[in-house]
């Protein structure tokens, strides 16, 4: 009779505590309305959390200092999908490509609303996307060793262009594409040149190692960041000897010469995230624990920097030449993005979403 | 009876508010004694909560993961991803990192993450199988924070030869092949495991991304595994035991929602090897054991985009010396030594470190049931002084046999793994600095046997717990603009957790429902980042309960229902992501087909996922939906293999 007795009320309670345990998961169905994008604010492109779904395009307010953290799920009733590495805009729409998830996601640029998902071959994995003009861009594919043209009419991958190499980033000149083969998780030193008008590899040139960024300056010189290359002996040891300092090195694409190379001081230590001002002629990079910036006329590397903090990405307002750091944090939790002058000095913080690479202005 | 139980109530409270951190609990189930000389993990282990994985349950995880079977059957939340994902293991709101694994007395978590991967661990491998629930930082030393998981071998000796094979089928390609062989005198005996296993893995599953089903497109597995234990009695004092285990696994990580078929793979290569010496005396018996443990991971990519290999060696020595006052007291001290490198691309070098210990326990035994456990562990890294660690147990019988007050309360500690110490990436750095993590873990609980009759058996036992952890160990983004690990804050646990066994027991039927609850919260009471205080940690679900229910016909056919619930999980530190509860449920069937003399054959059959849920356990990896498995045993045995001489 006791048995029963605890028995029921056992059941009771696991009820009671049942029911009550239900109630106090979080909400998910809260979402922010949707903001008006504009010239007065930038989006900022947020890989999500590694593996999971839920990269999205955060839009800073800079006038009215708020923040819409996950734009593209407060439009589209979903986020964005795994891992956004990169954000452009043409015409009336934004392309981002989402590596992990191998896709391209074509919104419209005015509310944001997804117009098309531009899949590709197998292992596609979109990196870069460089709009040429309204009918056309070119997107690099970690997957395929490839860039692929984009028909941006029809929102479909068009011809494939083998480059022999892991690429990372497109800059468009003329009628002249440069892709820097970075190599991906491991190391190349190429920069191999599209013929715009063929949309064939015309030909290949060898900078340093590991070529990520290239900005064009007001010169129509190119700059090329390479991260440099470590080497490990057989115990796994750095090698010093075969291991290679990054390097930022400018280009005459005129009479195709390496005008300038600029050797950094350490090999254990990769520069990154060049970047140049709206005027075309002041460059920007991250270095270890600094933000660097110096004129593309000097004579040679700054040795101290603006900011004394590393980030994740970094990026220039063209309108202002404010310096936007990219805070990824622990990678798990949102992110920030802060906030500087040209001068360095410290204007603003804003909370976005998880694992901010970078910031794009349309 | 009411007034017993509100008693003994009123006095757990009374001892949980003075000592503060004292915590209680019981020993669930204890497994049978067979070891005539026990080890000190058995001996030494009053006042806290063991959960005994018995043949029973392993039977019915044919083929499975100690992961699998961790989860469906205690308060572990197993951080799984599937057959061929990472599954971690973590208790009482600690980190996967606060857990460890002891194989025949030796610590194999791997010292480069400190954590371990159960689902490398076959289920069926092992005769003795115990989660130590709470802080046994003397017993084991660094990293026993949440739990401990035992895994042993039984030391039988018997004369003549036995036998098991099995072999099972199931869902999406899954083979496996199980044998094990016994052959032995009453001076020695030899057993020998050999495993094979794999799967397609290609199941389908709802992608909540791309809205539609699809199937899993990586996922495949392959494992090898063989495990040899020798024991040899040279005579009444001096006993021998050597044990080997290799293992190989091959995965291919699987592919998340929302994402492109994914092409990295993983190997695990391990060697195991622990050799011991018994020295048995009138009043006092003496152990020597050595091991050494060295585990490969490479982690790569199909098209070779990526390669990663690391390596870690692990010599262990230990020696320890128990002397028996008498039936009632005993005093055990100890040394241990390990000694650890590790190479791998992101270290600086060959990495090595070495962790010397001192430890000593006391025990007094004052009535049958009745008993309390003192201890202490001092340990050095590299010749450097850490954390010492005390720790007391506490288990006292009340009102007769009818309920068991148990509490245990120690201090518990980890120490930086090599990967913490000595990671050295493009913008990802060690840090030689960090202080280790140190603590209280204490805990409380109740047996209460109600209804105890010839035919009912009630057990309840409810239990309280309290972890304390300071300088938790975070990599985190710091000035330098590099991920490194940094001591960024304090974390509290408390909980409670509640057990109800019911059996029903006649010559022929055995009928039993066991249900386990518990609540857990973990929060972040002190940290650098303000915003932090006060939230749940991530992947720590504040509810989980598992029920189960068997019915045996003895020796004919058993049948039973699993049904487990975890709560929804936060998936960072500010808990603006979680991932939804889920249910899962499994039935099983096996029984006995043909026994012609010494040989008998049997049956058993599995539907995993009974109620085709879709769930995810870590984000965004789709778990399989109902899939079966169907297993054939063959047990043989020569007709002396009867009277077994425990060792």
């Amino acid at each position: 009779m006791k048995t029963n007795s605890i028995l029921k009320k056992s059941f009771v309670w696991l009820a009671v505590g049942s029911a009550w345990l239900y109630s106090c998961r979080p909400d998910t169905d809260s979402t922010n309305p949707a903001p008006a994008p504009g010239a007065n604010g930038f989006y900022v492109v947020n890989e999500g959390n590694f593996g999971s779904p839920n990269a999205d395009i955060s839009f800073v307010d800079k006038i009215a200092k708020t923040v819409t953290g996950q734009l593209f799920k407060a439009v589209n009733g979903s986020n964005i999908g795994n891992q956004a590495q990169h954000m452009a805009f043409q015409g009336d729409f934004g392309y981002v490509c989402v590596q992990a998830g191998g896709f391209i996601q074509v919104v419209n640029a005015s509310d944001f609303k997804a117009v098309a998902r531009i899949t590709g071959p197998t292992g596609f994995s979109p990196r870069f996307i460089k709009p040429i003009n309204n009918q056309k861009a070119l997107v690099t594919d970690w997957g395929n060793n490839a860039v692929h043209m984009v028909n941006l009419a029809n929102n479909t991958l068009g011809k494939t262009i083998p480059v022999d190499g892991t690429p990372e980033e497109v800059l468009a000149l003329g009628s002249l594409a440069y892709v820097s083969l970075s190599g991906g998780f491991g190391s190349d030193n190429r920069i191999a040149v599209i013929d715009l008008t063929k949309d064939t590899v015309n030909s290949v040139f060898t900078v340093g190692d590991s070529p990520t960024q290239m900005v064009a300056d007001i010169n129509n010189k190119i700059w090329i960041l390479c991260k440099g290359k470590t080497v490990y002996n057989t115990d796994f040891s750095i090698n010093t000897t075969a291991s290679t300092k990054g390097r930022l090195i400018r280009f005459n694409p005129l009479n195709n010469s390496l005008e300038m190379t600029f050797e950094f001081g350490s090999n254990s230590i990769s520069p990154s995230n060049l970047r140049i001002n709206g005027a075309k002629n002041k460059l920007y990079y991250l270095y270890g624990s600094g933000v660097f910036s110096m004129s593309i006329n000097e004579s040679a590397l700054p040795t101290a920097s603006i900011i004394n903090k590393g980030f994740y990405g970094l990026s220039i307002d063209p309108t202002n030449e404010n310096i936007l750091g990219c805070d990824a944090g622990d990678y798990v939790n949102p992110g920030r993005v802060l906030r500087y002058t040209n001068t360095g000095s410290a204007i603003d913080t804003f909370t976005v979403h998880i694992t901010p690479n970078n910031c794009v202005f349309r | 009876m009411r007034k017993i139980i509100l008693g003994n109530i009123a006095k757990c409270i009374l001892v949980f508010l003075a000592c503060k951190s004292l915590y209680a609990f019981t020993d669930t189930t204890r497994l049978k004694e067979v070891l005539v000389v026990a080890k000190r993990w058995h001996t030494f282990n009053v006042g806290q909560k063991v959960i005994g994985i018995d043949s029973t349950i392993q039977s019915q995880f044919a083929g499975a993961a100690m992961a699998d079977v961790l989860a469906a059957n205690s308060w572990a939340f197993v951080r799984a991803n599937g057959a061929a994902g990472l599954g971690t293991v973590s208790v009482r709101g600690m980190d996967a990192a606060h857990f460890q694994v002891i194989w025949k007395g030796i610590n194999i978590t791997n010292p480069m993450n400190g954590t371990i991967d159960a689902m490398l661990f076959p289920a069926n491998m092992f005769t003795h199988t115990q989660l130590q629930l709470g802080g046994n930082g003397t017993q084991w030393g660094n990293g026993a924070v949440g739990g401990t998981l035992l895994l042993d071998h039984k030391n039988t000796l018997k004369s003549g030869f036995s036998g098991n094979a099995q072999t099972g089928i199931g869902s999406f390609g899954h083979f496996f092949q199980h044998y094990k062989i016994t052959v032995g005198t009453y001076k020695f005996t030899l057993q020998q495991q050999f495993l094979h296993q794999q799967a397609t893995n290609n199941y389908p599953y709802y992608d909540r991304f791309w809205d539609k089903n699809i199937r899993q497109a990586s996922s495949q597995i392959y494992t090898h595994a063989y495990i040899a234990h020798a024991a040899a009695a040279l005579n009444n004092r001096h006993t021998l035991e050597a044990s080997y285990w290799y293992q190989w696994n091959r995965r291919n990580i699987p592919t998340s929602v929302g994402s492109q078929p994914n092409l990295a793979y993983q190997n695990d290569e391990s060697h195991r090897a622990v050799f011991s010496w018994l020295y048995t005396h009138k009043n006092w018996h003496s152990v020597l054991r050595a091991g050494a443990v060295q585990d490969q991971i490479i982690y790569a990519h199909h098209k070779s985009l990526f390669y990663f290999f690391n390596q870690s060696n692990t010599l262990h020595s230990e020696a320890e010396t128990q002397y028996d006052f008498s039936v009632k007291s005993s005093l055990k001290i100890g040394i241990n030594h390990q000694y650890f490198t590790a190479k791998a691309k992101t270290f600086v070098a060959h990495t090595q470190q070495h962790r010397t210990s001192a430890f000593v326990f006391y025990k007094y035994r004052y009535q049958r049931h009745s008993a309390f456990q003192l201890g202490f562990r001092q340990q050095w890294i590299n010749r450097s002084l850490g954390v010492p660690t005390p720790s007391l147990g506490v288990e006292q019988t009340l009102y007769g046999k009818h309920v068991l007050f148990t509490a245990s309360a120690s201090r518990v500690y980890r120490y930086p793994t090599l990967n913490d110490l000595f990671w050295f990436n493009t913008n990802e750095l060690g840090n030689p600095h960090l202080l280790p993590e140190t603590g209280w873990n204490s805990d409380a609980g109740l047996q209460f046997n109600v209804g105890d009759s010839t035919f009912h058996k009630i057990t309840i036992n409810p239990t309280v717990f309290y972890n304390q952890i300071r300088n938790r160990i975070f990599w985190r983004i710091v000035e330098a603009g590099t991920l490194s690990p940094v001591n960024v804050n304090e974390v509290t646990a408390l909980g409670a957790e509640l057990t109800f066994i019911y059996s029903y027991h006649t010559p022929k039927n055995v009928f039993r429902f066991w249900a386990n609850g518990d609540y857990t919260q973990a929060i972040i009471t002190q940290s650098n980042n303000l915003s932090e205080i006060g939230k749940q940690l991530p992947h720590v679900p504040y509810y989980k309960f598992t029920l189960q229910s068997v019915f045996e016909r003895k020796e004919k056919f058993q049948i039973g229902y699993l049904h487990a619930f975890t709560g929804f999980r936060y998936t960072n530190t500010l808990n603006t992501e979680f991932l939804n509860e889920f249910n899962t449920a499994q039935l099983f069937i096996s029984g006995q087909l043909i026994r012609i003399k010494n040989i008998g054959f049997s049956a058993q059959a599995r539907v995993i996922n009974l109620w085709n849920q879709y769930y995810e356990v870590m984000g965004a990896i789709s778990m399989p939906g109902r899939h079966y498995q169907c297993t054939v045993v063959c047990n043989f045995y020569s007709p002396k293999f009867l009277k077994p001489k425990n060792i």
